[in-house]
């Protein structure tokens, strides 16, 4: 059946046989994504438009596992015995792989239907109290109504994590509405990593719209630290709509990264409640742009806890007509007394219709505190570009050079080398693959 | 052979105004030459339209380097043949490690197809000129692993454009204001870098609104340069006359 509506969230409930509580949480998101206006402010809609998303014609429900692994994506998903892989293709479970060290230490790392079932008492609280309400934003609350997938990875206390854990997205189908909820806790003095990916087969051509919609919620325990990254590169006929919060406990560490490269549409909404005294949380999104693809990134910090830090580093190279817009927020409550912020949104531009906008905001109800921010959009300097050709660069390469650099800048803020790495080899092919 | 680069009756405009006005002037490998001039005579434009910066319009005259016409060419064709621009101002180029963008410079300029980033030169062979050149110089390697000329102070950045020139060995080097904002100890590690690569491989021209720097470097030819001309040439003995009488002496001699 195609498209959705109330009767689609009830099929659902009735293909995973749902529990009774979470019936009602979904059937209530419904009603409240029906309900939730569209748009918020004009400035939203200026890149965000619903609209352009058409409902009617999406296939939203997991069908029974139907599409294989395209081969061409082999080697990316390739899995390497010592990482945790919860691998989806289309709407449908493909693979959950648990390291060995997981069951040794007691991590749980599955998917999130399994969560439900398995886990009722571990898992509840966190539905019963969101991390994003599906009041604050229409597409949480459609999220809420339809998620069928997404993992589910618990820390306890004190037990570190040696390889990362991996969600993979692989979209081959037309036409398909992936909605994915993952919930990670860490417990206290925990530390893991956990990496999104997605990929598209090869149907870059096709008009076919399909839709992503991802939440994330994060609940960091007392000195817990998650490394987290998302990184897509999805063919641009996908819409991808992103919700993202974690919520930080005393001297908690995060560090995100976030590298959209694909899809036509990217709505990404970042934040990180900084609760605890003394948390930290670096976000680093890295965004190049091609063709007409558009991105619309929204990352805030809240610091709620007195001595909290924390960094936005955004960067955006847009060529071709791209569009990008950087909405930072850094938000220093009346009990954020000490907090230390950092907000940079910088955007380099390498076509006349190509075109960014940074609107950093700063809301800040205390005293004694450090905050300050970054903006900057420029077109590719040619002065930059002269100097690097008076040393034997032709000027492509001299523009390839540029842009690399201007990647690197923000590049460098990734604290783990393989990340980083990960991440420069898929700029790095989206720039080779646009020459 | 002997390079040589020649400018002949050139005149050009920047921005639809014309900055030199027939400019008449010649280097060879092995020749050390001084122009010197006021702020605003046109010394900077020469620099510039030597290398082929592409806000600057050749109206009239010619660059010749070996009997070959080059004013047509994109500065990295200019570099590949042998010219080199050592900047008043480097430009910052963030991210932009400093071993490996010499890297793909020293191949463009040195893998003999001249292609570009196609690894034309070993890494081995690189690396030992590299380390060859930052000893010759003096300068520490650690160096090389920042990026190019970011929170370079302004000597670094000067010595960071002296490392390039001597990487990419260059048959014709234009030093254009090498002395800006240089304190006397880093103007003396640049004179001194210059002095270690001049030869008779390497024709210098020193472009200098003073004459300090040429306490350090010897050249034996200097020229005046005056609202878009060269007013005077002669020998070190010039430098010397400006430095007495300033130059508003030559403000007649044209």
């Amino acid at each position: 059946m195609a498209g959705v509506s109330r009767e689609t969230v009830k099929e659902l409930i009735k293909l995973r046989s749902e529990p009774d509580w979470l019936a009602e949480i979904r059937l209530k998101a419904w009603e409240t994504f029906e309900k939730t206006p569209l748009e918020q402010s004009s400035m939203y809609v200026r890149h965000t438009d619903l609209r352009s998303v058409d409902l009617k014609t999406l296939e939203a429900l997991p069908s029974p596992r139907s599409s294989n692994l395209p081969a061409e994506l082999e080697t990316y998903i390739k899995e390497s015995s010592e990482s945790s892989l919860h691998l989806q293709v289309d709407s449908s479970l493909a693979k959950v792989s648990p390291a060995a060290e997981l069951a040794r230490k007691k991590v749980i790392f599955t998917d999130i239907s399994t969560a439900i079932k398995q886990h009722r008492d571990l898992i509840e609280p966190y539905f019963r109290n969101r991390a994003i309400k599906a009041e604050e934003d229409k597409l949480v609350a459609l999220n809420t109504a339809l998620f069928a997938n997404g993992v589910f990875l618990y820390v306890p206390n004190d037990v570190h994590l040696e390889a990362p854990t991996r969600s993979v997205k692989v979209l081959n189908k037309l036409g398909v509405g992936m909605f994915n909820l993952s919930i990670i806790v860490m417990g206290n003095g925990s530390k893991a990593t956990f990496v999104e990916e997605g990929y598209s087969g090869d149907h870059q051509t096709n008009k076919i719209q399909s839709l992503q919609s991802n939440v994330l919620e994060i609940h960091l325990g007392e000195g817990a630290e998650l490394n987290t990254a998302d990184i897509q590169s999805f063919s641009n006929n996908v819409v991808i709509f992103t919700n993202r919060r974690a919520l930080s406990g005393r001297d908690s560490n995060l560090n995100w990264v976030a590298c959209p490269l694909g899809g036509q549409f990217t709505r990404a909404n970042t934040s990180a409640i900084l609760d605890g005294p003394g948390a930290n949380a670096q976000q680093v999104e890295v965004v190049f742009g091609s063709g007409e693809q558009q991105f619309d990134l929204a990352s805030t910090l809240s610091h709620i806890g007195q001595h909290t830090t924390g960094d936005i580093y955004s960067t955006g190279v847009f060529k071709d007509k791209s569009k990008g817009m950087f909405k930072g927020m850094i938000k220093i409550g009346k009990t954020g007394i000490g907090s230390n912020s950092f907000l940079s949104e910088h955007s380099l531009l390498l076509n006349p219709q190509a075109r960014a906008d940074a609107i950093p905001a700063l809301e800040i109800e205390t005293n004694d505190v450090k905050c300050s921010h970054s903006a900057s959009v420029a077109q590719i300097d040619e002065e930059q570009i002269f100097y690097l050709m008076t040393r034997g660069l032709d000027e492509q390469t001299a523009r390839s050079v540029i842009v690399k650099g201007f990647f690197e800048s923000a590049l460098r803020k990734v604290q783990l080398p393989d990340l980083k790495e990960r991440v420069a080899g898929f700029l790095d092919e989206k720039w080779e693959r646009g020459r | 052979m002997v390079y040589e680069l020649e400018v002949k009756d050139l005149h050009v405009s920047v921005d639809g105004k014309q900055i030199l006005k027939g400019v008449n002037f010649k280097v060879k490998q092995g020749e050390i030459h001084a122009i010197m001039g006021p702020n605003g005579s046109g010394k900077s434009t020469l620099a510039y339209t030597i290398m082929g910066h592409p806000r600057y319009k050749i109206n009239n005259g010619e660059i010749i380097l070996n009997g070959e016409s080059i004013g047509g060419l994109t500065a990295d064709k200019r570099a590949r043949k042998g010219l080199f621009l050592a900047f008043q101002y480097p430009v910052t180029v963030s991210g932009v490690n400093l071993t490996s963008f010499l890297r793909s410079s020293y191949d463009s300029i040195h893998s003999p197809n001249g292609t570009p980033g196609k690894g034309g030169v070993p890494f081995i062979q690189f690396k030992r000129t590299l380390d060859q050149k930052l000893n010759l110089l003096q300068i520490d390697p650690s160096f090389t692993s920042r990026y190019l000329n970011e929170g370079f102070s302004g000597g670094e950045k000067k010595k960071c454009e002296i490392l390039q020139m001597a990487m990419l060995e260059p048959r014709i080097a234009v030093l254009d204001e090498t002395d800006t904002g240089l304190d006397i100890d880093a103007l003396k590690v640049v004179a001194e870098g210059v002095n270690k690569l001049a030869g008779p491989d390497l024709g210098v021209a020193i472009i200098t609104h003073y004459q300090r720097i040429l306490r350090y470097i010897s050249p034996q030819f200097v020229h005046v340069m005056f609202e878009g001309k060269i007013v005077h040439s002669g020998g070190k003995e010039l430098a010397d006359q400006l430095e007495e009488k300033g130059y508003g002496w030559i403000k007649g001699g044209a």
